[in-house]
């Protein structure tokens, strides 16, 4: 295990919670470092879930990675938000709070979309002055989360990974390395995703997310659908070899398997953590779709609604 | 201006306002010229194409969130119908919580206002019993949306049931208690509902219908019959229960300050059979603690 980064510690490897399978979990108790909750799946929620995340974070680590924050947004910030997330960060210990370079909505509307933002002087000094805000309020480091894009504006004058590191710096926040998203933005965007960790400074980076992805032809999807590609472990063992071990997660929210098949995977990135690549190449071929349909949605939440998996009195 | 007396870049409020419109417009396609004036092209994908990722994404995640909530919706009106309404929805009431439970809020209303009759009722046009789904095509249009409305307003509960603080962690009912009270200390109690209950007043019976799609088995909705339905959680499961009109009228006057006495008042002025008497509220009140629908 590394040294601490801004007094946050290596947690290992851990897996995105997901409902399916919290009843497993509290049952089993498998042998996992830690668990990364969706927070807005219980910022609110009194019912099953919200009782299941009391009993998990008596015997695992749990962070809390969010996807309403809307840090770029214009709007201002939602106080009462935050003030959930601070309340449910205290009540299950959360190591940490995190959430995405992006906005979600504009003009008291919200989109559940995590949307890209111009990349601009101006933009920088709203979103850190922003972060600066939300540490304030939640009293612990916040930890950014590079986003999965598909587009670009034309006002942009800076590149993501000078954005994230300067954004870093300046607002003394954390930085959540999220390796499917540089290799899913590399390929749409057209850059060499080793440059871009080569960019990211190392000390600020408290965690990174492993996920799967989906080719369509011309770009890929970030569909967390899928097996993490044979590019992203590569890419994976470069951040690392550059990087350092720190807290490493899967997620799977799609087409969700069942625990043991994720598990696997974790046994993946073990294994790159032992074989960290000094001059990795990036560049395989992504996976293959798997004939999905391109009107999938962009998926990078277990941020849907949770009825589905309610149980009634009359079900076994 | 902005949060602690920041202001955002004109430009970035702009770009988010473009944006955010082009996604999520009823006609994306109306957007899709202005592409290139706010997005960067490539050989690889156009700024028009690379909108359209955004686009789809946005209806894809809000239909298929409704599709989790309404499964009944979904079977009765299958998923073309369904997304129709939610998409006129949508547009009509976008999203404004960060809680992606809370998209529906609204919907059942929504669909109450403008179901055939109406005269705003267009969205329903497309969309009658008959082309919807064969099990509903022996209702007539009106009695249709009728049963869809009473079957949106059960979904959207039992979502709210299944979120809200429940009586789980609160001591074990004790319905003892309630029977072995004297007469004039039970007037003088002030029952309370469960703050997960939420009753709901149907006019078809919906309730079997959702049952028996979460069961699997083939469903038909309905032929009208006025329910009066009592939804809980206990254990964390969600349990839906049809009372008398007498029993649901009392429970729905159990707000935890009005003495019971009032209460039964209150009720039999309603001229509902059977009349609540002491006596049977007595009994009536031990299941509804029983049950999970009030609390100690």
């Amino acid at each position: 295990m590394s040294a601490p980064r801004l007094g946050l510690p290596n947690l290992g490897l851990g897996l995105g919670l997901r409902s399916v399978h919290l009843a497993q979990l509290l049952r089993e108790r498998p042998t996992i470092d830690w668990f990364e909750l969706i927070s807005e799946n219980y910022l609110d929620c009194q019912g099953w879930r919200r009782h299941a995340l009391a009993e998990l974070a008596e015997h695992y680590p749990l962070v809390m990675h969010g996807v309403s924050l809307s840090i770029g947004s214009c709007d201002p910030l939602d106080f009462a938000y935050l003030d959930k997330l601070r309340l449910l960060a205290d009540a299950i210990g959360a190591r940490w709070v995190s959430d995405h370079l992006c906005w979600t909505g504009v003009a008291g509307q919200t989109t559940h979309d995590l949307l890209p933002l111009p990349l601009t002087e101006g933009t920088l000094h709203h979103v850190i002055r922003r972060i600066r805000i939300v540490q304030d309020v939640l009293q612990r480091p916040l930890v950014i989360e590079n986003p999965s894009s598909y587009a670009r504006f034309r006002a942009d004058a800076l590149t993501e990974w000078e954005f994230l590191s300067r954004m870093a710096q300046e607002a003394d926040c954390g930085l959540l390395l999220d390796v499917n998203n540089v290799y899913v933005a590399s390929v749409n965007h057209g850059f060499d995703p080793r440059h871009y960790i080569d960019a990211i400074p190392p000390e600020r980076v408290i965690q990174m997310h492993l996920a799967g992805h989906r080719q369509f032809g011309s770009y890929i999807l970030d569909t967390h659908d899928a097996p993490v590609s044979a590019a992203v472990w590569q890419l994976y063992r470069y951040a690392v070899g550059r990087i350092g071990s720190v807290a490493t997660l899967l997620e799977w929210d799609a087409e969700i398997p069942a625990l043991e098949v994720l598990q696997a995977e974790l046994g993946k990135a073990r294994a790159c953590l032992s074989t960290p690549a000094t001059a990795g190449d990036a560049g395989d071929a992504p996976h293959p779709a798997h004939g999905a349909s391109p009107t999938l949605a962009v998926t990078t939440l277990d941020a849907y609604p949770q009825l589905a998996g309610a149980m009634f009195a009359t079900e076994p | 201006m902005n949060d602690a007396g920041g202001r955002a870049p004109d430009d970035l409020q702009q770009q988010q306002r473009w944006l955010q419109a082009a996604i999520s417009a009823a006609n994306p396609a109306t957007f899709r010229d202005a592409a290139d004036r706010y997005l960067q092209s490539s050989a690889a994908l156009a700024a028009t194409a690379r909108l359209g990722i955004y686009q789809r994404a946005y209806w894809a995640r809000l239909l298929q969130s409704f599709h989790a909530i309404f499964p009944g919706l979904l079977q009765a009106l299958g998923a073309t119908a369904l997304n129709g309404f939610a998409q006129a929805f949508l547009t009509h009431s976008q999203p404004h919580h960060y809680s992606i439970n809370r998209i529906a809020d609204g919907f059942a209303d929504y669909l109450h206002q403008t179901r055939p009759g109406r005269a705003d009722g267009s969205d329903w046009a497309a969309s009658t019993a008959a082309d919807c789904n064969e099990a509903a095509a022996d209702l007539a249009a009106d009695a249709w949306a009728e049963c869809i409305v009473d079957l949106a307003r059960l979904e959207a509960a039992l979502l709210q049931v299944s979120e809200a603080p429940g009586l789980e962690q609160a001591a074990p009912p004790r319905p003892e208690l309630l029977r072995e009270a004297s007469d004039a200390e039970l007037q003088q109690r002030r029952p309370c509902t469960a703050p997960c209950l939420r009753l709901l007043a149907c006019r078809y019976p919906v309730h079997d219908y959702l049952q028996q799609v979460r069961a699997g088995q083939a469903a038909h909705l309905p032929a009208a019959r006025p329910v009066c339905l009592a939804l809980t959680r206990v254990h964390y499961r969600l349990a839906m229960r049809e009372l008398a009109p007498v029993q649901w009228q009392l429970l729905l006057r159990l707000d935890g300050g009005t003495p019971l006495t009032a209460v039964l008042h209150a009720v039999a002025e309603l001229g509902l059979r059977p009349v609540p008497s002491l006596a049977l509220a007595r009994i009536w009140l031990g299941n509804f603690l029983a049950q999970g629908l009030i609390r100690s």
